[in-house]
């Protein structure tokens, strides 16, 4: 029969094991969102249910005060526990009802309380393998764990041997974190005493010195953290460089997240660098997504910055995708939803990819890459494992993982494996030729505009002679559905249009003299005073009459033009070469006929080219009226420039200039 | 002080409710502002010719730090076709996109170029908009990625800048 203390102990267990997040808290904050996460200098926010709260790093937190928002999902049950362990005041455990209760149970019904208890050990160790760091302490806690355990034999020799051992888990912690303290080098210095020769050298510890943060420390620091945590980093990270949350509030976060806090030499380094390698899977992940040609291009960024997060423990694609699984983006540890799905659908297109290979390709491609690039490593790494895995991508994330504990050889001999494999994996972004064929961008493409294929295919077939096959021009040997209905089918190619709001032949419009805006025949009849049909029927003269000027809709214009390009309509932006602000301010100089006349009009691919659009092209031209006054302006001057920005930037508009 | 000629993000053009009583005057000023964006804007600061709009935050920090040369008023900002063109599809949708379109207003320049931190000057060489260093440092606590920044030598009217 167990003693009153044994039982109480028990009770604060099963307290203890439903908490299995207590530690946790405790580690990284309560509720910790690098959303509100701010500067001590940039003052505290407030509102209902949340507080604020000054960390010991000098960091402003908004803390969940737990209990004053309502959770909606399972979660909620699950954390219970931690609400109770946390806020209300400790009773002695016997005097409760609970207690009285424990005082009388029978063993059968100690047996079923234990039974039900998630963190009960079945004594293997797989089931200990499996639990998280939090469920370990928070296990070896309730145990009163909190010393060592040898098993030692004596043999008929007297000599004692150690048949098996278990280190606290706060002792195992401790020894497999790296040390990050910074150490001081005496240097080596022989000196001549007499006739002895004395050598002074040492290192010691700086205590109270701030540790040292070297890039692949904070790394190794978030790949140390849990998943969901892993996930906040990622999130955030991906939110930071797409413009959503400010550079600062990452580095605040990532000094928070991992217990570092502000200021720390190199913090702001490594969070940059871990910023600009989550964003280039990111951003990689969206241009295929998109079909963006410059996919092409960022194919490698991704591919480099993947192997350098695996291989520092990240595990990007299981962090994305259990954050999704799990946590999910609607509860209050910040919104990263799309942000990590997109993540997460590249790790599926990756295995989906590896999934449609054979096993003798699976195995000729990670023997070759494995003896390019491992060396004498491939041997410990299992290739042969690697070979035979279902999920290429989780298969990956664990010999990263196994890798970021090795010295810097190892690692980066296996970032090199994991970044060529995942080279020869990642999808591809699809173009489309002006006839209509769909086809992959190269990866190796260097000039990376989809026009690339355009201009090739306008070119005379002379031109292409040497060229890979399907960067040649013609019609396609086997055309897929999309070239049957673009280009053989005048059906098809309308629905087409139809479909992305062509119409053809070109709708009319119509646009007021010292105006930009093209009107619709129901709105500038509206303003005349007149019928539509009334205005359909006027001529020329007549509408110049009524400082009016009929001009066929620019878009329709365009694409009616370049028929090949409708089945990708909705990826072109059709730009005005001669910018409409000419008609207001320069008014007289150009009709607008002409400024929406399809010699004037270019195809920008938008997924790419908005920087070329907004910062390049309206730039130049904002300069170009900076320098031309209305007065003495020529038609010439301004189709000079015209011509200018189509030989500067032409070879990326579509079809070519 | 040092000064800066700065030229911000152009991703729109003055609309038709603009109103300008000189397009021939140099440097250009509209006395209504109405900006018609062609994309999203990413920077906190953006321009057309004859008009720099900035975020409300943006105008909030200047003024705050007690700068000169600068009044700030309503702009009235839309969207037009062309922006539709551009984010319509949900093919080429970024995370940008997700964003609701900053709160901007105008920051009319009325400042003398190379004396007060906001100023606007003609020159063939320079862009338009003088700032101080004190209002640059403001600026770049804020999202400006599409803005291009020249050290200004020498002024016109001015022995020198610096």
């Amino acid at each position: 029969m167990p003693s009153q203390q044994d039982m109480a102990a028990f009770w604060e267990s099963l307290k203890l094991a439903g908490s299995t997040s207590s530690r946790e808290h405790e580690m990284f904050g309560l509720g910790f969102s690098f959303e509100n996460v701010e500067s001590v200098y940039g003052g505290s926010r407030s509102g209902t249910g949340w507080d604020n709260y000054l960390t010991e790093k000098g960091i402003v937190g908004t803390v969940e005060r737990i209990g004053a928002v309502p959770m909606s999902d399972s979660k909620a049950t699950k954390d219970q526990g931690d609400q109770v362990a946390l806020h209300l005041p400790e009773k002695p455990a016997l005097a409760t009802a609970q207690g009285l209760e424990v005082r009388n149970a029978s063993a059968d019904h100690i047996e079923a309380v234990k039974a039900a208890n998630p963190n009960l050990s079945d004594g293997s160790v797989q089931n200990w393998a499996n639990k998280t760091r939090a469920e370990k302490l928070a296990h070896a806690e309730s145990a009163g764990q909190d010393g060592s355990l040898e098993l030692i034999e004596r043999k008929p020799s007297g000599k004692e041997v150690v048949i098996a051992a278990r280190q606290m888990f706060a002792e195992v912690e401790s020894k497999s974190q790296p040390d990050s303290r910074p150490i001081k080098d005496y240097g080596y210095e022989v000196k001549q005493v007499g006739e002895q020769k004395v050598i002074k050298t040492g290192v010691e510890y700086q205590v109270g010195q701030p540790p040292e943060v070297t890039e692949h420390s904070l790394f190794a620091r978030i790949g140390s953290l849990p998943l969901d945590q892993q996930a906040q980093v990622i999130g955030a990270g991906i939110k930071a460089f797409s413009g959503e949350m400010s550079h600062q509030q990452f580095r605040i976060g990532v000094g928070a997240i991992t217990g570092l806090g502000e200021g720390v030499v190199g913090l702001a380094q490594g969070a940059e660098s871990l910023g600009n390698a989550i964003i280039g899977v990111a951003q990689f992940s969206r241009d295929v997504m998109s079909n963006s040609p410059a996919a092409a291009e960022t194919a490698g960024k991704a591919c480099d910055s993947v192997s350098k997060l695996l291989t520092s423990g990240i595990k990007v694609y299981s962090a994305a995708e259990g954050y999704l699984e799990s946590v999910g983006a609607a509860t209050n540890v910040g919104d990263y939803g799309k942000a990590l799905r997109d993540v997460a659908w590249l790790g599926q297109q990756i295995n989906s990819r590896w999934e449609a290979m054979t096993p003798e390709e699976k195995t000729k491609l990670t023997t070759q890459l494995a003896v390019e690039n491992l060396g004498g490593l491939a041997v410990g790494f299992g290739i042969g494992k690697i070979a035979k895995s279902e999920k290429i991508v989780e298969t990956l994330e664990a010999m990263g993982t196994e890798v970021s504990t090795m010295g810097a050889g190892s690692r980066e001999k296996a970032g090199q494996f994991i970044s060529r494999m995942l080279d020869k994996l990642m999808p591809e972004s699809m173009g489309v030729t002006p006839d209509g064929r769909l086809m992959p961008i190269p990866k190796d493409n260097i000039r990376n505009e989809a026009n690339v294929l355009m201009s090739k295919a306008d070119d005379s077939l002379g031109a292409n002679a040497g060229k890979p096959k399907e960067l040649q021009s013609g019609k396609p040997e086997k055309p897929p559905e999309v070239t049957k209905e673009a280009l053989d089918n005048p059906e098809g190619l309308a629905k087409l249009a139809k479909k992305f709001g062509i119409n053809m032949p070109p709708k009319d419009t119509y646009v007021f003299v010292g105006e930009k805006d093209a009107l619709s025949a129901d709105a500038a009849a509206k303003r005349l005073g007149i019928s539509a049909e009334q205005l359909k029927s006027l001529d020329s003269t007549s509408l110049i009459a009524q400082k009016l000027e009929r001009v066929p809709n620019y878009r329709d214009a365009f694409f009616n033009a370049h028929p090949g390009l409708i089945p990708v309509a909705d990826k072109i932006f059709v730009h005005h070469s001669l910018p409409q602000d000419l008609l207001t301010k320069y008014p007289g100089l150009f009709s607008a006929a002409e400024v929406n006349d399809v010699a004037n009009l270019r195809g920008i691919y938008k997924s790419t080219n908005s920087k070329l659009h907004n910062g390049k092209i309206n730039k130049d031209w904002f300069r170009f009226f900076k320098a031309h006054k209305s007065v003495g302006l020529s038609q010439q001057r301004v189709t000079d420039m015209r011509n200018l920005v189509d030989n500067q930037y032409g070879f990326q508009f579509i079809p070519e200039e | 002080m040092k000064f800066y000629s700065i030229l911000p993000e152009v991703p729109g053009t003055a609309g038709n409710r603009s109103v300008c009583n000189d397009w021939n005057a140099r440097p250009l000023q509209l006395e209504k502002v109405h900006y018609e964006l062609e994309m999203f804007p990413e920077d906190a600061i953006i321009c057309t010719n004859g008009a720099y709009l900035v975020t409300r935050e943006l105008a909030e920090a200047f003024r705050m730090a007690k700068l000169k040369g600068f009044e700030i008023h309503l702009a009235e900002v839309t969207t037009g076709e062309k922006f539709a063109q551009w984010h319509g599809s949900p093919e080429t949708e970024t995370y940008l996109e997700k964003v609701q379109i900053p709160d901007f207003v105008w920051l009319k320049v009325v400042g003398s170029p190379g004396i007060d931190d906001f100023g606007l000057i003609e020159s063939q060489d320079l862009d338009p908009l003088i700032i101080s260093e004190k209002a640059l440092a403001i600026l770049r606590t804020f999202q400006v990625q599409d803005c291009e920044v020249i050290e200004v030598k020498s002024l016109p009217g001015l022995a020198t800048a610096s």
